[in-house]
Parts: C-alpha cells; structure tokens; sequence
C-alpha cells in the first residue's frame, strides 16, 4: 500500500454528471477513490486514452450500480498511477501513454508535412515557370507566332503614332534587310513617333524603332546594332517566351488554341515595357553581333550606340532605356561585346549604302523641335 | 488567480443578451463589440489579450492576443469594471440568433472546450486559449476544423449558439452521434471522434456527409440545432435576389420596378 494520491475526476452513478474532484490510491490491484460524497472502489479497471485529443487517461469499471470512469489529466498524477499499478495494469498504462504520444506525434509531423508541400509547391512552380515557358514557346509555330506580332502592333498603334513609310522607314528597312538574311521571319519595320529611346521587336518578325533613337544615332552602322540585337530577339522566341511569362500558361494556351483573350492584348499594348531575362539579353547581344559580322557591317557602331544610350540615361538619370533593359550589367555587356570584338578576326567590313542624314532629317520626334 | 463571481440573468429568447451584476470592484470581460449597455459607474477598459494574467511581459501578451486570433476572436478584449460604490449592470448581447450559455467552470472542473468564436463574455480571471484538434480525422471532417477554443478558470462564463441548445450529460462509455457542426462546447473528458456514416448510398444522398461526431462521455455536452453556416446559407440561397422563390405579389411581373410599384413593404 502507498500513500500517494492521484488527483483526478470520476463519474458514475450517484456522482454529478460532471464529475467530481477526486483522489484516488491503489490498494492492491484495486482503486479507492476518495470523493466529496465518499469513496469508490474499484473491480476489473480497464484502462485507455480518452478525452480531447486523447489527453486524458480513462480507467474504467463497472458495478452493479452502472459504469464509473475515473479520468487523469494533469502529468504528475498520471506518473503516479503508474508508479504504483499493479503489473497487468502497467502494460496497459504504457500502451495508452503511446497512444497519447502517438497522437501528439502525428499531428506535428502532419503539420510540417503540410506546411513544408505549400511551400515546396510555391517555390517549384515559381522555379518552373521559366523552364515551362522556354518549351512551350519552342512549341509555337511561326505563323502564329506572326499573329501575336500582329496583335502587339495593333495594340501599340492604339497607343502611338506608327509610321510605315516613307524616307526613315525605308532607310531603315535598308539596314534591316542586311541583317534578315535566312529568317524564319517575313520582317517588317516601323517607326514610332516617340522621343524616347527604344526599340523592341515583336514576335514574328514587327520591328519597331523609335524616332528619338533614329535622331539619336550618328550612322546606318548604329541603327543597324540595335536593329541585329532585335532580330535576334525575335528569331530566338525571347519575345513570346515573355508574354509567356507575364501571361501565365492559360491566356498563352487559349490564344494557341485559337482566339485573343484580353490579358493578351493588356500585355501586348506594353510589349515595349517587357523585360527579357538576363540570358536571354546575352544570347541576342551574341547572336546580333554575328548577324552583323555576316552582313559585314562594322561592329564597332554597336558598342558605340550602347555607350551612347548608357552614357544618355546615367548624365540624365533617367532609367536606361528600356531596350536596354535595366539590368546593371550593361556595362558588363559593352565590355563582353568590346572583348568578343578583340578576340575574333577582324572581317572587311561595308558602309551601309544608305543616305542616313536624309532619313534622319526625315523622322519627327515629337516635342524636340527638330525634322519636318 | 483569483475569480470574480457575478450574478448575471439571461433575457429574451431565441436573440439574447445576458446581464451581468458586478459588486464594486469586480469586474467582467467580454468580446469586443459584444457590449450592449453598462451602468454609471462601470469602466470600459480595452486589453491586449484576455486580461487574465497580470504579469505575462510584452512577449506573453503578444502571444495570448495570437492566440485569440486564432480562436477566431479578436487581438483585444474589453474588461468592464464596477468603479462604482453598489452593484452595477452590464449586458452582453449575442451577435446572431441562438442562445446563451451560462457554464460555471468551476463545476466542471475547470476547462471547457468550446466552437471557435463562441466567446462572448466571462468573469474577470477567466483565460481564453486555443485548443487544437490533434486528430486528423477530427479536424478535417469533424465539423469544427482544427482549432476550437479553451476556458480556464473557476468562473462564470458565457457562450452563444445558433439554433435552440441542448445540454446533456453523457455517462461513462454513453455515446451520441450528432451532425457535424452541431458541437458547441464540452468538457474535455468527453471523447469527440467521428465515425463513418455506414452506408455509401446515406453517404452520398443523406445529406448528412460522410461522418458523424461522436461523442462519448463521461462529461456534460451542448449541441446546437442550427449552425450559423447553414442558417446564413439559407437565408441566401432564399433571396429572390440571389435566385430563390420569391412569394410577393410583384413576383410573377418580376422583383423590380414593377413588383414595387404594385406594392412592397420595403
């Protein structure tokens, strides 16, 4: 016999239906519990895990007045209990502690295991993204392709004033078709009365140029860097793999399937605004220049039309031009161009047979006072 | 820590409030918002957390005002205190129509386990936490999901339901099988688990769901008849506005203009 009491709350017959506050001792293989009104004494006590959450260790026992339950909740009681129960019981008292652990157990790991999917799940869709949308847009044939162009034509003339011909154009087209040769493309070229300095190339082969950077450019030569570095944008896809991007993979697909949704023409009327990866700036800066040296145009007016546009925007701080896109590696890209320069064998390079004074007299360029 | 002990008497029937009589210097905690109307005398005052322990440092506080939010209660709870020299009166009204709970906590040792956002005010000393659902099954099809509240204390506080209350007290071993979402509060004694409804066919066209909440005793229950969800529920579906039948007289010409020109109370 010991003396330790457990404390607990036991029910049964005669007892208020929410229990009463008592203390219980083992005497033998039985259970006194001592309560405000008396005393109970135990038969057969089975033993389990009940209550919320299982929390609480039940021993149960029947007489011939109806069915007890003596229910511990707080640790030190249920060390107790333990401690002093006869040995059948204490096997059963380590089962139900198990349980109890078990339970506890299995909510925190599924919790975790909760928590760490949502943010696996997150972090490998945003992985995926770019991966997804450089295949999908291998997928996309040329033709449609020439259809998206279309659209962002269209919806860029909703927002300014787009010249497709005259002294400017064709001098530009000129310089363009030198550096087209072997394209998936049916290329064709415009410019945009806009001061800023910009040009972008639309998929499928809707080259836009800026009047400002028509004004801004000294030679064919220069114009005919930005217009490779664009070409190349469009013939590598990097234009669709970003609408892809900004888009999402339903307006992208639905469109494939046939028919504009609005979220493209939102995201084609700010074509010119798209920024395009870090990587895919490099691939088109290396490919532009290998369309030039094949063309045979000197090279050397592209690293100067770079510095002229970065040198522009830091003297008026300004943002770089957004053909340009603001990565801070665009001195990084002149010095890549200037050494690439260096290292390959110097071609024979042409003049572009182009009278450039006349195209560029030619062209607006709204609020600046100058051409016609 | 020590409890207030207050009078308090319930009025009204299926929309109620419950006034609570302070004697001077006791005082009472309610959830914001809950307040009706209080007597001279008595002094509003907002606390971060539930106001029931006294030292607990910022980190404490922080925790137990997280912890009601949880719960489905707000970051502040509101303590009305009797300033005054007499007994004094402030009532706590329900937000929806049900009833009120009044559960000495003392009687029932001390802990009672109730739906989330249940609360609607307790004697000062009575502290208001979370308790988790650790059973996955429970959680996920129980009804009352996975976070339910707790009350500790020795006394009195008050609980709202939808629908008209039933209190039972279940013996050892006695189990009830109730509709999930008809679980309002009992003591943590009581073992609620869920139990697969049986049959495929009752599964799928009894509208009962997949599984019952079983509740087996020893312990005292309260179920309610009628969940918030399903009374809000209904009363949208029912809106002609929102699609359902709609018994006017304009009905049969249309619930607009004309329906209101041929006469509404509105």
């Amino acid at each position: 016999m010991n003396h330790q009491t457990i404390e607990g709350r036991l029910f049964g017959p005669g007892l208020p239906g929410t229990g009463a506050q008592a203390g219980a001792q083992w005497q033998g293989e039985r259970l006194v519990v001592r309560h405000a009104q008396g005393e109970a004494l135990s038969s057969d006590v089975h033993v389990s895990a009940s209550g919320f959450n299982r929390q609480q260790i039940r021993l149960s026992w029947r007489d011939d007045t109806g069915d007890f339950a003596f229910m511990i909740e707080n640790a030190a009681s249920a060390s107790s209990l333990r401690a002093n129960a006869p040995a059948p019981l204490k096997a059963a008292l380590d089962t139900v502690a198990n349980a109890q652990t078990r339970t506890g157990k299995r909510f925190i790991v599924t919790c975790a295991a909760a928590v760490l999917l949502a943010v696996s799940g997150v972090f490998g869709a945003w992985a995926a993204i770019p991966f997804f949308s450089e295949k999908l847009a291998e997928r996309i044939p040329p033709k449609q392709e020439e259809q998206l162009g279309e659209l962002v034509l269209t919806q860029t003339r909703a927002t300014q004033r787009i010249i497709d011909h005259g002294v400017a154009v064709d001098a530009v087209r000129t310089i363009g078709t030198k550096l087209t040769a072997g394209t998936r493309f049916r290329y064709r070229w415009f410019i945009s009365e806009n001061s800023e300095l910009n040009a972008f190339a639309a998929p499928g082969g809707v080259v836009v140029v800026t009047a400002g950077l028509i004004a801004a450019a000294d030679c064919a030569e220069e114009i005919a860097g930005v217009l490779a570095h664009e070409i190349a944008h469009a013939e590598l896809s990097h234009g669709t793999r970003a609408m892809f991007k900004s888009m999402g993979s339903r307006a992208l697909l639905s469109w494939f399937w046939g028919g504009v949704d609005p979220a493209s023409m939102q995201i084609a009327a700010h074509f010119a605004e798209l920024r395009f990866s870090r990587d895919a700036e490099r691939e088109a800066d290396r490919d532009g220049l290998r369309r030039l040296q094949m063309a045979r145009i000197s090279p050397k007016a592209m690293v100067t039309m770079f510095k002229k546009l970065a040198n522009q925007s830091s003297k008026s701080g300004m943002a770089p031009p957004a053909f340009l896109s603001t990565h801070p590696d665009i001195r990084e890209r002149i010095e890549w161009l200037q050494q690439t320069l260096r290292e390959s064998p110097r071609l024979p390079s042409r003049a572009i047979e182009v009278d450039w004074a006349a195209a560029r007299s030619a062209v607006k360029v709204p609020g600046s006072g100058l051409g016609k | 820590m020590t409890m207030d002990v207050v009078d308090y008497e319930i009025f009204g029937s299926e929309m109620q409030y419950v006034e609570v009589e302070l004697d001077p210097g006791e005082a009472a905690v309610g959830e914001a918002g809950a307040m009706m109307y209080m007597q001279d005398g008595i002094q509003m005052d907002t606390v971060f957390g539930d106001g029931s322990q006294q030292q607990g440092g910022f980190f404490g506080k922080l925790l137990g005002a997280g912890k009601r939010l949880v719960t489905g209660e707000g970051l502040f709870t509101t303590v009305y205190h009797n300033e005054g020299n007499g007994k004094r009166r402030v009532a706590f009204a329900a937000p929806y129509p049900g009833k009120i709970i009044p559960v000495k906590l003392s009687e029932i040792g001390g802990t009672l386990i109730c739906q989330k956002d249940s609360f609607l005010c307790a004697a000062k000393g009575v502290s208001l936490g979370i308790a988790f659902q650790r059973k996955m099954g429970v959680g996920l099809f129980g009804g009352e999901g996975f976070i339910m509240q707790r009350l500790d204390g020795d006394g009195m506080a008050f609980v709202h339901a939808g629908g008209t209350l039933k209190e039972q007290t279940l013996r050892p071993g006695e189990t009830l099988r109730v509709d999930t979402g008809c679980v309002v509060a009992f003591q943590p004694t009581i073992d609620f688990d869920i139990q697969y409804v049986g049959k495929l066919k009752s599964a799928f066209f009894g509208g009962e769901g997949l599984f019952f909440a079983t509740l087996k005793g020893p312990g005292r229950i309260w179920l309610q008849s009628l969940p918030l969800s399903r009374l809000a529920n209904r009363i949208v579906l029912s809106a002609p506005a929102a699609g359902g039948r709609s018994v006017d007289q304009g009905s049969i010409l249309g619930a607009g203009m004309l329906g209101g020109l041929l006469g509404s109370d509105e």
